[in-house]
């Protein structure tokens, strides 16, 4: 039996859960991207090449500076500029269905009474798609009420047939039911510990934390820093130049998702805990330096976009279709490009680093015979890790699908490229990893992360939609001055009693007490697993 | 049911796949595997039964800490001795092929978890479980206060009517909940 093989014994025990979690996110992209189809897509599709004309509520100037650029440069295009504008998601892309100024707004009157509303439809398939990602991930959860039994009853493979694989098997078993008893002798150690010793392990522990904040601060530092610079400098005219500055912010965000878990890891090996605690402490620390840096590229974003609030300013008052130099309409597709680069960027890193990194490693290992090499051996295969750059991926999409409604369709693609390469990472160059995560409860573990993510990306879609003025050249909201006020306007035509109904449902007197009971569902869920 | 040819005819062909999940290929190539099973003289009658002992030397269940139980389950025999004729055979493959529905599965699964054969898993059936996922080897065996552990564990969760054993149902309700469980419960010549 050669060591490929036993190795990939070994590793579909342990990498199953990555694998299940990921074809789960190609699904929810792949659904997504058909209700969007469904309503958003295809009706403008129709209505752009049957030509319908659109009839909007209030006048716009059509001779605002808002003209629309033409994608189609004139002259001689080489296939560069088509590389380039792919990888920056602008000129060609920026006028298509990808991005949200593309889009018409106003009525179109389909067949005598029947119209079809394109902001309102556009606004309400967006918080539909949001509401879909909740339920079919709370929904698609295996509850692990029984976690000990699945655990026993499900645990033979009668798939397997050699020797050695089955006490490789019975080898992992024994682990995994380990594994759960020292948990629970742990838990009753900790129980008997003096005072003293409390009180020191919890002093080195403030201390560690301490440590680990700050250096997510200066992280969250670098980031702003970095956005606010690539936005400064957006104007540079060398191509490859430029290329880099716009892509300043995701380099940025994936180096410290790169180095500050590195401290981390060090820094847990003073602090005692737990083998599982050990593992939640870093996941703890990992989801939160990625939302957080996330949360920090948004702010960093709206400060330029509203030049920090102040609608006066002069950057802020034009709405010139120039892009580079003034903020109002380009705000918006300033920001979806930002969550597109960092969508691309992701990809490209994982495809680099499975190429530069870790096939070199391999075959490093394979042919040099010092000492020092084969010790440092294979890359380890870290489960949790590559989950959290899942959950990353999507929630980046989340944050930007309003501004870019094609991106559901982008993330599957991803996805699915991702799978096959980590599939063959996984087989030629890697190792299990030495402490094995316990994969049946992390299932639910991961979920509830990934609810996170769709929570925190809802705030600065609420925000958008309530707040900010959509820009006046482009996209289906331009004629309002807030991206919600189509709702109101909408439901002001509709017949006395339905508006009545729905005011009722949007009264205190409903919303509260369904939101209270949502609550207290989503807790019972979580505490059904964690206990 | 007597054949007294070494070939299957079309009629038990067809019949064959009509009372269980396999395809036609299936079913030929079991036959094929189960006359290799049969001493030189019998291979003429498929009403012979194979002994435990020649079902072991099979490769898919050679090393299957579970070969005992799942001899001892789908042998029809009057003797209890574990022999299997073709149509246990059958059946055998039958349950542990693709096309099985979880509930078939779940139902034998307890039955080969069900070392006693008295209907439940009590705590004697569970300790033994554990040792043959693990390994029977004291090596490789869990401790007795890790087994005892375990087990406390299994049986708080499972046992709904706190009588101290997992029922079919119980099992069943349980296992329904288990990704894993179809996927794993597979036996493929």
């Amino acid at each position: 039996m050669t060591s490929w093989q036993q190795r990939k014994g070994k590793y579909k025990l342990q990498s199953a859960s990555y694998f299940r979690f990921l074809r789960f996110l190609v699904f929810l992209n792949l659904m997504s991207f058909f209700l969007i189809g469904c309503f958003v897509l295809i009706p403008n599709v129709t209505i752009r090449s049957l030509k319908l004309t659109t009839t909007s509520n209030s006048s716009v100037k059509n001779d605002t500076e808002c003209t629309y650029y033409n994608p189609t440069p004139t002259g001689l295009v080489n296939f560069f500029n088509y590389v380039l504008d792919i990888l920056s998601g602008t000129g060609m892309l920026e006028f298509s269905y990808l991005f949200y100024g593309f889009y018409e707004s106003g009525e179109v009157d389909l067949v005598k009474k029947i119209s079809y509303n394109i902001p309102v439809s556009y606004l309400v398939t967006c918080l539909c798609y949001m509401l879909f990602c909740i339920i079919w991930i709370v929904l698609s959860n295996d509850v692990f009420l029984h976690y000990f039994c699945s655990l026993v009853f499900s645990a033979w493979d009668f798939r397997l047939k050699s020797e050695k694989f089955i006490k490789l098997k019975q080898k992992t078993i024994r682990y995994e039911f380990q594994m759960e008893l020292e948990e629970a002798e742990a838990h009753r150690a900790a129980l008997h510990r003096t005072m003293s010793d409390n009180a020191r392990l919890y002093g080195y522990r403030v201390a560690l934390n301490l440590v680990v904040i700050a250096c997510i601060t200066g992280a969250f530092y670098c980031i702003y820093l970095a956005t606010q610079e690539s936005q400064r400098l957006q104007s540079e005219t060398s191509f490859l130049l430029g290329l880099l500055i716009e892509y300043l912010p995701s380099v940025v965000i994936t180096a410290a998702n790169f180095i500050v878990p590195m401290i981390c890891d060090f820094v847990m090996r003073f602090e005692a805990y737990t083998l599982s605690m050990q593992i939640k402490v870093i996941l703890f620390r990992a989801v939160f330096l990625r939302f957080a840096s996330l949360g920090v590229l948004l702010f960093s974003l709206w400060a330029q976009i509203t030049c920090g609030g102040d609608v006066t300013a002069t950057d802020c008052k034009a709405c010139e279709y120039n892009y580079g130099h003034n903020y109002t309409m380009l705000s918006l597709i300033v920001s979806l490009h930002v969550m597109y680069k960092l969508m691309i960027f992701d990809l490209l890193t994982i495809t680099l680093v499975t190429l530069l990194v870790e096939f070199p490693r391999r075959m490093l290992v394979d042919f040099c015979s010092w000492k020092l090499v084969k010790l440092w051996g294979y890359q380890q295969f870290l489960v949790p890790q590559n989950i959290l750059q899942l959950i990353y991926g999507q929630t980046v999409v989340w944050i930007g699908v309003f501004f870019c409604p094609l991106l559901p369709l982008l993330n599957t693609i991803k996805f699915i490229l991702i799978f096959y390469c980590k599939k063959l990472t996984l087989f030629r160059n890697c190792r299990p990893a030495e402490k094995t995560f316990r994969s049946a409860r992390s299932n639910f573990f991961f979920r509830i992360i990934l609810l996170i993510g769709l929570f925190v990306s809802c705030v600065p879609l609420g925000y958008s939609v309530a707040k900010i003025q959509p820009s006046k050249g482009c996209g289906p909201f331009r004629s309002l001055s807030r991206i919600w006020d189509v709702i109101p306007n909408s439901v002001a035509e509709l017949p006395i009693t339905t508006q009545q109904f729905l005011y009722f449902l949007g009264s205190q007197a409903f919303a509260v007490p369904l939101f209270l009971l949502c609550c207290h569902f989503m807790l019972y869920l979580i505490n059904c697993v964690v206990f | 049911m007597g054949s007294s040819a070494s070939q299957l005819t079309k009629e038990l062909l067809s019949e064959y796949q009509e009372l269980t999940f396999l395809t036609k290929q299936e079913i030929l190539l079991a036959h094929c595997r189960f006359k290799e099973l049969l001493p030189k003289e019998s291979r003429n009658t498929m009403d012979y039964r194979v002994p435990m002992e020649k079902i072991l030397t099979m490769p898919e269940l050679k090393s299957n800490p579970f070969r005992q139980r799942i001899c001892y389950v789908f042998s029809t025999s009057e003797a209890k001795d574990g022999s299997l004729s073709f149509e246990d055979f059958l059946d055998f493959l039958s349950v542990f092929s693709d096309s099985a529905t979880p509930e078939i599965k779940s139902h034998y699964a307890f039955r080969i978890f069900d070392f006693d054969d008295d209907g439940t898993l009590d705590r004697n059936d569970l300790v033994k479980l554990v040792n043959c996922l693990t390994g029977d080897a004291p090596e490789t065996r869990l401790s007795q206060e890790e087994m005892n552990q375990l087990i406390g564990n299994i049986l708080e969760e499972s046992d709904i009517d706190k009588d101290g054993t997992v029922n079919l149902s119980e099992f069943q309700h349980v296992i329904s909940r288990s990704p894993d469980f179809v996927s794993s419960f597979k036996i493929v010549l």
